[in-house]
Formats: structure tokens, C-alpha cells, sequence
């Protein structure tokens, strides 16, 4: 067991160093730094200074070994366009991007899995069928359209719930959270559907073809041989055997929400790490983008390394091996 | 014995298998018809198109904002006209041209890339194979949208960086793929024949095995159609993607929502629309052949 989570842990550690590298690199050779900072009418004495401030003038090696203590130190380094260190940012507007993929991911688990199950068993009921042809629509609407369709119906049109923003949040443990507010919640409502509704197509097919698979083992076979009820077999039996596959979808899901956040928080206004990256992006601020990197490297890694520990929680085949 | 006895003891051929599967599938012929219809329209563009959008000469801003026809606008415009006044059924056929082309040069570049590392990883084993495999863990360590959309903020916007941002992605699938087929295919006995005959490594792996993983490879290539174009749509709609001078569907839905709360609707919401009937045509094919060919790949 623990042999097994160091090996994972060497791994994640293996991943951020890439990271870590690829950021250097590009952001040491993909344009000069300096003249992103300069205005354009800076002297040559002023760009020498700029460069000797900012530690260009060494030689790469050595400028490498401090960004990499910096970035031991935990420090990413600070924002051009609000002069404040960049892990401060991130770290501020993280628990809004974490409880938007989070509840997206629940709600579409909620969905998704049940409307799996039940097709699974009865595959050729009229209500099977449509919820699998629904999935198939739900995994071609690209997310950033229908947050737009949504907000034109629902905010613009009817004037039903709100498009931008968080609503009032309270703080849980130090984070601030909108869940537990009733504005916050009407706020949660449209960027969290956005973000669902492709997942839960996707977790309705994955889970059904997991199922279908599961269904056809000959244990099955034997246990309807002995007059076990479907229902029984496929809740007591064929299902906790897909759990493993659950927890690595829901994972990767997961992690795509955290991705897909730059768009569903652009569109809504929420106020996020997503939409910070865009941000960023938009006044190239270097730092930021670059410390938004690696910090979802880490993120990501830690994400992989906590799924690691749930398969050898459920299997002990993983656990022993 | 009859004719007909004696004919049906003969293997059927897979390709007849596939086709009387196909006859069945009504999703799968709707899919087909949709994409094929798409690339028509998007082929004949220039043809079909009431106007070249992109030509200043033909667009008058005094037509800006005009509603489709359905909704009360005149029929000169069929589906209305964006804040420029260019008609938006033109920019949407000249859209989808961007959209299916760089969704099929993705998946054509990403295949091809795949497949070689594949390919390379599977045969040669060792060193190849860690440092293929290892760079793949990497890649898919992080999601997709991430990975393109770093690779945009370091270069610019325009069609052909787009397509490589989408590779540098996708690769990853076919290389996968390709490796494991590889390696199953290695062993067999006609890998065996044509070196013992002399052909060189080379040879071995492009004219003997290539052939022989072919098949999972086209079907992943159809089902991961449909997801490079919602990409290409995510970077476009993010400023990431395609240059405004060559808009794609996604690009023209930025557009509209630059605009949204002003009550012009039409401008983001009908080149979605026709960019998710695109994309839902694609996933319906592409998931009869995945069903039809081999359920377990590609998901």
C-alpha cells in the first residue's frame, strides 16, 4: 500500500517537473519578457535595468535554479497587471471554480447514473431508448453555446434567474461559498447546468456500456438461472463491479470542469480561476498565466493522486498488488 | 447442394458485415446524411453562398441587425444579418468550411502523429516506448482544452496553428491505440515471414503492420471527429482559435454574444445550432462504427 502510493507520488512529482520545465522554456524564449513589460518608448538604459531587476541577465542555468527555488518556496511570483503575488490570486477565486465543478459533477453523476442503470437493464424500454438518444444530443451541444442559449432564455427572455456573478456567499472553513445561500444557489443554477449537461451525457454512456458489459458475465447468467431478480443482480452484483470505472470517470470529469470553467466562468461572470486565466490572457500578464499552469499541474496531480487512493480503498486487488 | 447453400459457406467479407449493420441504423444514416449534407454545403460555399461575407464590396453596414426571415426580417437575408450587415447564411456555409476543415486536417494531423509514435512505441519497445509513453501520460495528465489553449496564447490566432494546437492534444489517443495493436500484432506470423525474407524494419512496420492496425484507428478518428470541432469552437469562442478574417462556427457564436444582451439573438444562436446538428451528425455515425466495428475501443 504504501510502496503503491509513493510510486504514485514519484509520478505526480514526475508530471509538475515537466510542467515546470515546459513553463520555463516557454516563457524564457517565446517572446522577450521585457519588452511585454516596457512601454514602447523605453530607452535602452531603461530596458537594461528592467532586464537586470528581473534577473534576465544571467545565464539561463542559474536563472533556472532560481525559478526553481521560487517555485519550492511556493512562491509563483506576482501579477503585472495587479502587482500581487500570483499564488494570493489564485488561491482567492479557487473555492468559486472548485464549487461550480463540483456541483456540476454531482448533478450530473445524480442524473446520469441512475438513467445508466436503468437502461442498462430494460435497454429495449421506449424510456431507455430516448434517454440514450437525449445523450447523444447532450455530448454534440458545445457548453459555451448552450450557457449562451441559457442566458438568452432563461435571464434575458424570461428574467428568471440572473447571468452573471456568484450571489451572496457565506464562508464554510474560510472559503467562501454560494451553495448555502438562496441567492447564492439561484445564482449556482445556470453556469452549473451549462457545465453538467455534456457530462451527463457522456457519464450516461459510459456507465451504460460499463453496465451492458457487466450484464453479459456469465455470473449473471447464473444467478438469473437461479431466480434472482434483474433489478437485484443489477444493484447487488453488476454495480459495485463498476464502481472502479465510476470513480475514473468522475475524475477525469472532474478535472475537465476545472478545465472547461475558463469558458462557463467567462460567460457568467463567476468569479473564478477560469476566468482569471481569460483574464490574464487578455492583458498578457505572463506570471499569471504561467503560475496558473503550474498550479493546475499540482492541482491535477493531487486530483489523480487522491483517485490512486479511492481505487485502493474500493479494491483490494490494488491495494495488495 | 444449391447455389445458394454454397455461396453462404463462403466467409462473408467484413465490409458486407459493416454495410448490412449500417442498413439498420437509423441514428447511423441520419448521422451520415447530416455530416454529408455539411460537407457539401460547406465545399460548395463560395457557390451556394448568397454573398462572399468576407468581401467588403458586397457587405453594406446599412443592412446591419436584420432579423431572419422567420422572425419578421425580410427574405433577401434568410436567417438575418450580424452587426456588420454581413448575411448570416453566408457566413455560416464560409463557418462551417473553417469548422469541418480544421476538424478534419485535426484529426488527419493527430492520426497520422498518433499512429507513427504508436507505431514506433509498439515495435521497438524499450527506451522509444518509455519516452512515447511517458509523453503521453504528460499530455493526458492535463485536459485538452487547457493544453491547446497555452499553446494559442504562445503563438497566433490563425487556421493552421489551430490544427497543430489540436495535435499536440489528440495524438495522444491514436498513439495509444496504435501501440496496443502493435504489440498484439508483432508476434504474428506474418510479421515473422516478411523479416525472415529481409524486408527491413522499416518495410515490416509500414507495409505489414500498418495495414493490419488500420481499422481501430479509423474508427477512433470518426468518433474523435465530433470532439476536435467542439475544440476548435471552445478556442475560437475563447479568441484562441481561428483569426476574425476567416471565422468558424465558433467564432461567428463570439460574435453574436459580444452582442447578446442587445436583443440580437440570431447572430450567436443560429451558427450554434448548426454547429451542434454538425456535431450530433458526426457522434451518431461515429458511434454505430465504434458499436458496429469493436464496442470496447475508442471511449
Amino acid at each position: 500500500m504504501l510502496g503503491f502510493v509513493l510510486q504514485r507520488l514519484i509520478q505526480a512529482l514526475l508530471v509538475i517537473f515537466v510542467v515546470s520545465i515546459v513553463a520555463f522554456v516557454m516563457n524564457r524564449f517565446a517572446g522577450d519578457p521585457v519588452f511585454l513589460m516596457l512601454p514602447p518608448q523605453a530607452t535602452a538604459a531603461d530596458i537594461a535595468a528592467a532586464r537586470h531587476s528581473m534577473g534576465l541577465d544571467q545565464p539561463v542555468l542559474v536563472q533556472y535554479g532560481l525559478y526553481m527555488l521560487d517555485l519550492l518556496r511556493g512562491n509563483l511570483g506576482n501579477s503585472w497587471t495587479q502587482t500581487r503575488p500570483v499564488l494570493d490570486l489564485i488561491l482567492e477565486r479557487l473555492p468559486a471554480t472548485l464549487e461550480l465543478a463540483m456541483f456540476a459533477l454531482i448533478l450530473a453523476l445524480l442524473v446520469g447514473i441512475p438513467a445508466a442503470l436503468y437502461a442498462a437493464v430494460r435497454p429495449q424500454a421506449l424510456l431507455a431508448r430516448l434517454s440514450m438518444t437525449i445523450s447523444i444530443l447532450g455530448i454534440s451541444i458545445p457548453p459555451f453555446w448552450l450557457g449562451i442559449s441559457f442566458i438568452l432564455i432563461f435571464a434575458v427572455n424570461l428574467g428568471w434567474l440572473p447571468s452573471s456573478g456568484r450571489g451572496a456567499t457565506v464562508d464554510i472553513l474560510g472559503a467562501p461559498l454560494s451553495l448555502f445561500t438562496l441567492d447564492g444557489l439561484i445564482h449556482l443554477i445556470l453556469p452549473s447546468l451549462t457545465l453538467s449537461l455534456f457530462n451527463m451525457g457522456l457519464i450516461l454512456r459510459l456507465q451504460y456500456a460499463g453496465m451492458r458489459e457487466e450484464l453479459a458475465m456469465d455470473y449473471v447468467r447464473y444467478a438469473r438461472a437461479r431466480g434472482v431478480p434483474m433489478r437485484t443482480i443489477a444493484l447487488r452484483h453488476a454495480f459495485p463491479n463498476t464502481l472502479m470505472q465510476i470513480v475514473t470517470f468522475s475524475s477525469m470529469i472532474l478535472a475537465q470542469s476545472i478545465a472547461f470553467s475558463v469558458i462557463t466562468e467567462t460567460i457568467f461572470a463567476w468569479p473564478g480561476i477560469g476566468k482569471l486565466l481569460i483574464d490574464a490572457i487578455g492583458l498578457n500578464d505572463r506570471p499569471l498565466v504561467m503560475g496558473y499552469l503550474i498550479f493546475v499541474a499540482v492541482l491535477f496531480s493531487l486530483l489523480s493522486l487522491l483517485t490512486d487512493l479511492v481505487y485502493a480503498i474500493i479494491d483490494p486487488r490494488v491495494r495488495l498488488a | 447442394m444449391n447455389i445458394t447453400t454454397r455461396m453462404a459457406s463462403f466467409p462473408e467479407r467484413p465490409a458486407d458485415g459493416l454495410l448490412r449493420s449500417f442498413r439498420g441504423a437509423i441514428g447511423a444514416q441520419v448521422g451520415a446524411v447530416l455530416v454529408l449534407l455539411f460537407a457539401l454545403l460547406a465545399l460548395f460555399a463560395p457557390t451556394i453562398a448568397p454573398q462572399n461575407p468576407y468581401d467588403l464590396s458586397q457587405v453594406s453596414l446599412t443592412d446591419a441587425f436584420n432579423p431572419p426571415a422567420f422572425a419578421g426580417g425580410s427574405w433577401a437575408f434568410p436567417l438575418g444579418t450580424d452587426e456588420q450587415g454581413r448575411d448570416l447564411l453566408s457566413a455560416m456555409l464560409f463557418g462551417a468550411r473553417t469548422s469541418i476543415f480544421v476538424g478534419l486536417m485535426g484529426v488527419l494531423l493527430s492520426a497520422g502523429i498518433g499512429t507513427f509514435l504508436g507505431l514506433v512505441a509498439g515495435y521497438a519497445g524499450g527506451m522509444r516506448d518509455s519516452l512515447i509513453m511517458r509523453t503521453a501520460d504528460v499530455v493526458q495528465s492535463f485536459p485538452s482544452i487547457l493544453i491547446a489553449l497555452f499553446i494559442m496564447y504562445f503563438s497566433e490566432p490563425g487556421v493552421a496553428n489551430v490544427i497543430v494546437a489540436i495535435a499536440a492534444v489528440e495524438w495522444v489517443v491514436y498513439a495509444r491505440t496504435a501501440r496496443t495493436s502493435t504489440i498484439a500484432e508483432r508476434e504474428k506470423g506474418y510479421v515473422e515471414a516478411a523479416r525472415s525474407m529481409g524486408a527491413s524494419t522499416t518495410r515490416v512496420v509500414f507495409r505489414h503492420l500498418f495495414p493490419n492496425i488500420l481499422a481501430p484507428i479509423v474508427v477512433i478518428a470518426n468518433v474523435r471527429f465530433a470532439w476536435v470541432i467542439i475544440l476548435e469552437a471552445s478556442l475560437s469562442f475563447l479568441g484562441a482559435g481561428v483569426p476574425a478574417e476567416q471565422p468558424s462556427l465558433g467564432r461567428l457564436i463570439l460574435n453574436g454574444y459580444q452582442i447578446l444582451f442587445s436583443g440580437y439573438w440570431w447572430i450567436s444562436v443560429l451558427p450554434g445550432l448548426a454547429l451542434v446538428i454538425l456535431v450530433l451528425g458526426a457522434n451518431l455515425f461515429g458511434d454505430w462504427l465504434r458499436e458496429a466495428v469493436n464496442p470496447r475501443l475508442g471511449r
